[in-house]
Formats: C-alpha cells, structure tokens, sequence
C-alpha cells in the first residue's frame, strides 16, 4: 500500500436535527483528493474529526456511523444457468445508479445503534440499500397456468414459475430482493462494499478517528462522505462532504489518450512495439 | 513491486508478470512457438479481464515476432508477394474479429467465447502437438517425409499469379482466405496465428519449408500490429503499461530460448509442452463447466 493519504477533519458548524445545537459535528479537509498514480495498489484514508457537545460532559451514548459512498454506475446482473454443460450468464437485470463503493464504519455494530427503521431511512448497510433495477423479471404467483413466454426466464426462474416454494409465492419483492442480494455480495466480493464495525473509534476531548481501505481498483470521481452522530438511537448531527479520486500523472495521460484519441494511441503501441522487439534483438543477438 | 495499469484499472505485481514474459518468451523462443496461445490463457488467470488480456497481447506479439523476421528477410527466406495477399486477407478477417469481440463485449458473453475458443484450440493443437511429438520421439528424432498431396481442386481456383520466392503459381484465394480465418482468430483471442499458418502453408499451400516461417512471421506482424490499433479503436481494451512489462521479460526470454533451442532440441521437450499446452486447456474447460462458487455475474455496464 501507498502512503496514507491523510485527510483531517476540523470545525465547521453544522445545525443538528432535534437537539437545537447541543450537537455538533466538526470537520474541515487538508486533503480531499485521493491520486492515482503508477505505484497505487488502494489507499488508506484516516479520517479526524471532531464532535462538540455542549449538552453532555462526555460522549457516552453517542455513536458515529460514516458512510463513503463512490460515484453512481449502472451495473448488469445477470444469473449464471447450466446450457449444455457450460455456465453462462443471462439476461441482464441493471442496477441503475447504484453506489460504485460503499463503505460503512461505525463506532458499534449498526444494529446495536440504530432500529432497522431508522437503517431502513438513511441507508445504513449495504442490505438496506435501495436500489433501482430495471428488467426485473415479474414476481412468481401461484397462477402457473398464466401464458409467460419461457424464453424470457432462466431455467431456474422457470422451475420457480411452474412451482414456485412456498415462500416465493405471492411475494412481489422476491426478484428484487435476490438481485439486491446478489449485487452486494459480488461488490463485497471485489472489496468494493466493505463494512466495519469498529472502523470509528473516539478518541480523547470529543476527537474521533475513521480507518477506511480502499482497493485498488477504486473507482474514479466524486465520493461523498457521509457522518452521522447517533445520540439514543436518533440521528443528532450530520454532514456530507465529498472526496475526489482521479488518475494523476503519465497514467492519467494514457488513460485519456486511449480513450480520446484511440487511432493515435493505437499507433503508438504499435510503433513502441515495434521499436521494443528490434532494439532487443540488437542488443542481444550480439 | 506493485505498478497500477491504467486501462485494466488494477494493481499487479511487475515482476510477477516480467516473470511471466519471460517465461512464455523462452518457450517461444526455444519451440519457434508464437506464445500468444499460452501468454493469453495465463494473464486471464492472473486476474486480467479478458478483453484487456486479448488487446494487449497482440501488441506484445508484435514486439516478439520483429526480432525474427528481420533475419528471415536478410537470408531472402521471405515471400513478400504471398505476404501481401495473406496479409490483405488479414485486414478483413481482423476487422470482422474486432467487430465481433465488440458486439460480444457488449452483450456481456466475450469472456465466454474467448473461453470457449481457447478450449477448442488449445485442446485440438495439444493433442495434435503430442501425438506429432510422440510420433517423433518414436522415429528417434529422424526427419518425417512432408507428404505431397495432390492439388487438384486448387488449381481449379481463378485468380492465378506468379508467387516467385516460393516458386508457385497457383490462386490467390486460399492464401487469401487463410489469412482471413487467422486475422479473425488474432482479433478474437490474442494469438499470432502461427501455429495455423505454418502447417497451412506447408500442407495446404504446398509452400517450400525454407521461407514457410519467415513469411509467417512477416504476416504476423502486419496482423497483429492491424489488431492492436482495431482493438484500441473499437474497444480501448489495449494496456501500454502491461504490454511494456511483458515485452521485457518477453524479448529476454525469447533470446535465451532461441539459444537453449539451438543446442537442446529434443523430443521430449516438444512432449512436454504439448503437455502444457492440454493443461491450459483444461484448466479453461474447469473454470466452464464446474459449477461457480457464486451463480451471479457483476460488471458495470459499458458506456
């Protein structure tokens, strides 16, 4: 890994929601770029902070939850069937504008802070994301007599359809619910979505720290870093500040050139090629 | 030593894929082999996308095959005219296989296909490669007779011109052609093509063995450089950082297998890359057929 790029957090006030200003949440960025170059294998951001409060002597009962959330994509999903022996993909469901990273950290496990309603509200976690899904196969219903056409689904959501389990039966959140299930396990898979507990830990006089990792292949653009003071279960303070992550240097320039200009780019790696393979060939072949 | 590719967007290890060149590079050296067959396979396997993989290897092979035929040409052991028409038959196949790995990438199946293909290949030049090899260790090393197969329906073909250096006289469609199906296949997998060509010309083309390799290279490299830049243009899928890397350890490795070739040429070296060869191959048919850990595939929707 890289050297840490440092990002420190100072005072700038922000009105807390509830408790008229007995709260409030410090923050202020030296850094806010996170910069791509030649030897990037991930990043390590520490994150400082501060809460003030002038209601309570000390932060017990106070919880902190930060959230970094990568620039929205769409992603296609699609449920891997057994054709002819081989595994292969099908038809592609979206995720539209889903979050390319996300991370959660919190001073406590999330469920022993907050009630799944308040997760539900704020997206707390990556299973209470919401997502957006387009080409989401219909829900399966006890009607198997009902003329779908059996191209449109995978051999198993077909089985499902002919004779749906149970607990399949009737439920309209079923595909979503597998797609979302499914996209965040294979986010988590690639250490894109990470959650830690722990990751926030406060410090002495109100100061807080948050670890956060990312890997390597951490999307580039605007992040959004997102704090929430958790007082008795009810969200106190809040903020939202962005994080910038672009390609710097030769690897941003052949990144653009490659993408701009692929004709020129195209050529070049040719003509290095071409000069690579006869430069060696002299120098070896004394 | 970790270095950031900037078009795969990952993070390798330089002196793991140096190693690699290198080691790929030795064997084609050392075998006459291309080594785009087994460089493809083994940069998927270490985690880059496969259409990145495909990309930048025809770049790399490129690089590899220029230090060949420059001596090939200086001993006259090319044949420019047949070149030509193999590499004009060439340009269309790459375009069509370039235009194809697009539309694949976009529907989401080309790393099934590049899968696919490579079984296929790998699987009938492996079992073509060993059963020759054990012919051979058999024969105790002795020259086998290059059959002469009679050419009847060829002659047939319009389209007839003088190919001087290979001393024929026959229809420019099946060169034509030929270098049509291995421009396609170089677009579309990553390879040279050699491993097609030279038996192609020899068997099918009836060309004299003496400039059989040396106009295959010289094809190769026209080929492969045409793949690099359709590639860059259609699919921006060509990584300079990761070819540089393995056109170091590649052009190392090709010198002191070239070497080692000359002074330990044996059969059961040829066995035994026949051997390796099959085992890429059925390590890329696992990967298809066993059931995956996680029945769901990820990516993020191209723009």
């Amino acid at each position: 890994m890289r050297a840490p790029a440092i990002i420190a957090f100072f005072a700038a006030a922000l009105a807390a929601a509830g408790a008229a200003d007995a709260q409030t949440l410090h923050a202020a960025l030296t850094e806010q770029e996170i910069s791509i170059d030649r030897g990037f294998a991930g990043a390590r951001i520490i994150l400082f902070g501060a809460v003030r409060d002038t209601e309570h002597s000390t932060l017990e009962g106070h919880d902190l939850v930060v959230i970094v959330r990568g620039p929205p994509k769409d992603f296609s999903i699609r449920q891997k069937s057994r054709i002819g022996g081989f595994w292969i993909a099908g038809e592609p469901v979206i995720a539209r504008a889903a979050p390319s990273l996300y991370f959660v950290g919190s001073t406590r496990p999330l469920a022993e802070i907050v009630d799944d309603v308040q997760r539900e509200r704020r997206q707390l976690g990556a299973e209470f994301l919401r997502l957006s899904f387009a080409g989401l196969p219909p829900p399966p219903t006890p009607a198997a007599e009902t003329a779908r056409p059996a191209e449109e689904l995978t051999p198993g959501q077909a089985r499902d359809l002919a004779n749906p389990p149970p607990e399949k039966i009737d439920n309209p959140a079923y595909f979503y619910n597998l797609y979302r299930d499914a996209f965040v396990r294979a986010m988590k898979d690639d250490a894109l979505y990470t959650e830690q507990e722990g990751a926030v830990r406060f410090l002495e006089g109100g100061l807080f720290q948050v670890t956060i990792d990312l890997p390597a292949t951490t999307p580039v653009g605007v992040y959004r870093v997102i704090m929430y003071l958790i007082e008795n279960g009810e969200v106190a303070a809040y903020r939202d500040d962005p994080l910038f992550v672009n390609k710097v240097g030769l690897e941003r320039q052949i990144y653009d050139l490659a993408h701009n200009r692929p004709l020129i780019y195209g050529l070049i790696c040719v003509l290095v090629s071409l000069l690579a393979g006869w430069a060696a060939a002299l120098v070896l072949r004394k | 030593m970790q270095i950031y590719l900037p078009i795969a967007e990952m993070s390798v290890n330089a002196l793991l894929l140096l190693g690699m060149g290198g080691a790929v590079g030795f064997l084609s050296g050392m075998f006459g082999v291309g080594g785009g067959f087994l460089m493809t396979p083994l940069l998927i396997f270490t985690g880059i996308p496969p259409a990145v993989a495909v990309a930048t290897e025809a770049s790399q092979i490129v690089a590899s095959s220029v230090s060949g035929v420059a001596a090939h040409w200086r001993r006259k052991a090319v044949d420019p005219r047949m070149g030509a028409v193999l590499v004009s038959g060439g340009m269309v196949g790459s375009l069509a296989g370039v235009s194809i790995f697009r539309y694949l990438r976009e529907v989401g199946q080309i790393d099934l296909v590049i899968s696919l293909a490579y079984v296929g290949f790998l699987g009938a030049i492996g079992g073509l490669m060993l059963i020759e090899s054990v012919q051979a260790l058999r024969r105790g090393g002795a020259a086998s007779k290059a059959r002469h197969r009679d050419r009847g329906w060829m002659d047939a073909l319009p389209f007839k011109i003088r190919f001087y250096r290979s001393r024929l006289y026959m229809s420019v469609i099946p060169p034509f052609i030929l270098g049509m199906i291995v421009g396609a296949l170089a677009a579309i997998m990553g390879v040279g093509g050699g491993f097609i060509m030279v038996p192609a010309m020899i068997y099918i083309l009836h060309m004299p063995t003496n400039v059989v390799i040396g106009t295959s290279l010289f094809q190769v490299i026209f080929v492969t450089a045409i793949v690099t830049v359709l590639h860059s243009v259609a699919n921006q899928t060509v990584d300079i950082v990761l070819a540089l890397l393995l056109l170091g350890g590649g052009v190392v490795g090709a010198q002191f297998g070239a070497r080692m070739g000359v002074k330990l040429r044996s059969e059961q070296l040829r066995v035994l890359l026949a051997l390796l060869v099959l085992a890429v191959c059925g390590r890329l048919a696992y990967d298809l057929v066993a059931p995956p850990a996680f029945p769901f595939d990820v990516a993020p929707v191209l723009e």
